[in-house]
């Protein structure tokens, strides 16, 4: 709940950073105690490998919030939710801006649970992953490109269909995910964020019901839309 | 599809065939003394027709393999497939004449330690050469009341990367290869009320090549279908009738579960059940093929039919609804458990239980050893199978 907490206290703030350049993933630093803030849009695309006809594309609420920190570290937290799963991270960056470009490194601890039932299973599961990530970016004046580079390394994770347990695994790195994020004005002074993340992974959260037996590496890919706040 | 880019089983297919009496004396349950990081401790060698096929435990390995006598030793080689993953390679092994080669050849059945199997596996280049020993342990586990391993989809899912598409004849003919002596197929009924077999409701790039056909299998007569829409691996989409008369003709299996989507009627399934069991008693085959009922709309409408305690059925639903359809198969889901009180109920009334669709290694140990069931409908056969005949 923690992001969703700082989601909130960013928008009475949001008149101390208007005279700034809004920008939520571009790597660079933020005063201390400067915040800012998004909501928006997730829709992941699950493999078919997995999911086959069943439901292939997840739309989610996406929030994040960036605390800055002295030392040009801050404070990141974003919850995407949906009904069947949610997902909650929290992490700390460090950024320089180098003229046009902007370079980050960032460390994200992510917690998900889900509960569904499905052609009669009640299935539930959950998990800890973390993100270690290196960002980089190029600032074009009123558009900002961001590229971050992330590891999934999960660290638990469970699952259950009724009373079985049917995963119970951890310590290890599912694969890694590459986002790319366009920062830029949309109308007045509201600013938009659109991006795509592609993961290539044994395990996404959100593909936690499909249970699969895979030890494989697939593609997800996620289209991000988001209003800066 | 992932098979290796060279398969070494066409050398050894061109020695002498084995023959049967060292096919059934070569089968059973081996040690793996090299090679155990990848195969683990045991595997099972077992042949469907003449081809012989490995199962091992870790990864749902299988291996597909021909042999062939060299004088009074045995050549096997083919290839092996890691199912959970994309991993593939080849394998070549070989039984001397002293280490147990004349032995089998002359269709004795080997004490423990009496054959010794040597060999090499490698990747799907033939590169990388790792060692592998297998000694021959004990006889393959067999329970009194035969144990039905069913494939599902006739052999397994496209996402499992199998050499043919699933629900395909191609694929039905090779799954006693992975270990099944049945199969699950799904009807479709096409414009022109023709049964076909095919999963999804619409026709998509999961189970065919780009065709340019887009909408229900049920929009389009068989003959579109035919002529515009092959399945990922290039095969046509199969009637029924086909698949079944593959099956009976092609195959060794004991048993179908038609599992009829919502616009396949039931009676003419039944007509149709009825004709290839009758096929199969003329050709001397214990074949069975039961009608699943997956839901109460087909309940109803098999309950509609006037001889409905006629058909063969295997029921999905509880206890109840098996009783009220006369169903001789009761098959429960494996998330609701072993269930060992209703197990025996259902088999004390003179029912099969069978459990679908169980693809986790930890779970289908459980459910051979602390359940009762007379099978396990899986993706994994091969698993099963190790599972099963290593008891």
């Amino acid at each position: 709940m923690l992001p969703l907490l700082l989601l909130i206290m960013a928008l009475p703030l949001r008149a101390q950073t208007e005279s700034m350049r809004p920008w939520l993933h571009f790597p660079a630093p933020l005063g201390a105690g400067e915040m800012r803030a998004i909501a928006g849009l997730r829709l992941l695309t699950l493999p078919v490998d997995i999911v086959e006809e069943e439901i292939n594309k997840a739309p989610s609420l996406d929030c994040a919030v960036v605390l800055g920190l002295p030392g040009q570290t801050g404070l990141r937290g974003q919850a995407v939710l949906q009904y069947v799963t949610n997902h909650f991270r929290l992490g700390a960056t460090w950024s320089q801006r180098l003229g046009a470009f902007g370079v980050g490194l960032g460390y994200d601890i992510g917690f998900w649970f889900g509960s569904v039932d499905f052609e009669g299973f009640d299935n539930r599961g959950n998990g800890w992953t973390h993100y270690p990530q290196l960002s980089l970016g190029y600032d074009f004046g009123d558009v900002l490109l961001s590229l971050r580079a992330e590891a999934i390394w999960i660290q638990a994770m469970r699952s259950f269909a009724g009373e079985n347990e049917i995963r119970n695994t951890g310590n290890r790195l599912a694969g890694g995910a590459v986002t790319a994020v366009l920062e830029q004005p949309f109308w007045g002074a509201t600013h938009v964020a659109l991006g795509v993340r592609l993961s290539v992974t044994e395990f996404h959260y959100q593909s936690w019901f499909a249970f699969s037996t895979f030890e494989r590496r697939l593609l997800f890919s996620e289209l991000i839309l988001g209003v800066l706040l | 599809m992932l098979i290796p880019d060279y398969d070494p089983g066409g050398s050894v297919a061109s020695l002498p065939q084995v023959m049967a009496e060292t096919m059934r004396a070569m089968e059973g349950v081996y040690t793996v003394q090299e090679g155990a990081q990848f195969f683990g401790d045991e595997v099972v060698l077992r042949f469907a027709g003449r081809g012989l096929s490995l199962f091992a435990g870790r990864g749902a390995v299988y291996c597909f393999l021909d042999a062939g006598a060299l004088d009074s030793s045995l050549q096997i080689a083919g290839y092996w497939r890691r199912q959970v993953s994309v991993e593939t390679g080849v394998l070549r092994l070989a039984i001397d004449a002293a280490h147990g080669g004349a032995l089998l050849q002359r269709g004795q059945r080997p004490r423990r330690g009496e054959v010794l199997i040597d060999g090499s596996f490698s990747g799907a280049g033939g590169q990388g050469g790792r060692p592998v020993l297998l000694t021959y342990d004990r006889p393959l586990h067999e329970d009194a009341k035969p144990f039905l391993i069913l494939a599902h989809r006739a052999g397994g899912r496209n996402s499992d990367r199998l050499p043919a598409s699933e629900n395909s004849a191609e694929l039905v003919r090779i799954a006693e290869r992975f270990g099944a002596n049945g199969v699950e197929i799904d009807v479709q009924m096409t414009k022109d009320g023709v049964p076909v077999i095919y999963h999804d409701e619409q026709i998509n790039l999961r189970l065919t090549q780009k065709s340019g056909l887009v909408g229900s299998v049920r929009d389009y007569t068989i003959a579109q279908l035919e002529s515009f829409v092959r399945l990922r691996n290039g095969e046509k989409i199969p009637t029924l009738k086909r698949m079944l008369a593959t099956i009976l003709r092609q195959t060794d299996l004991r048993f179908v579960w038609l599992d009829s989507k919502a616009t396949v009627p039931l009676a003419q399934l039944k007509e149709l059940q009825r004709n290839y069991e009758d096929s199969a008693r003329l050709f001397g085959r214990d074949l069975t093929i039961v009608l699943g009922l997956p839901d109460e709309d087909k309940v109803n409408e098999l309950l509609s039919l006037p001889d409905y305690a006629s058909a063969h059925v295997l029921c999905e639903l509880d206890v109840d609804a098996v009783r009220r359809t006369h169903a001789e198969i009761w098959a429960p889901r494996w998330t609701l458990g072993t269930q060992p009180g209703a197990v025996a109920q259902m088999q004390a009334e003179g029912r099969q239980v069978l459990v679908w669709t169980l693809d986790e290694a930890a779970y289908i140990e459980t459910f051979l050893r602390e359940g009762n069931f007379d099978g396990i409908l899986t993706n994994y056969p091969a698993l099963v199978a190790f599972s099963y005949y290593t008891q």
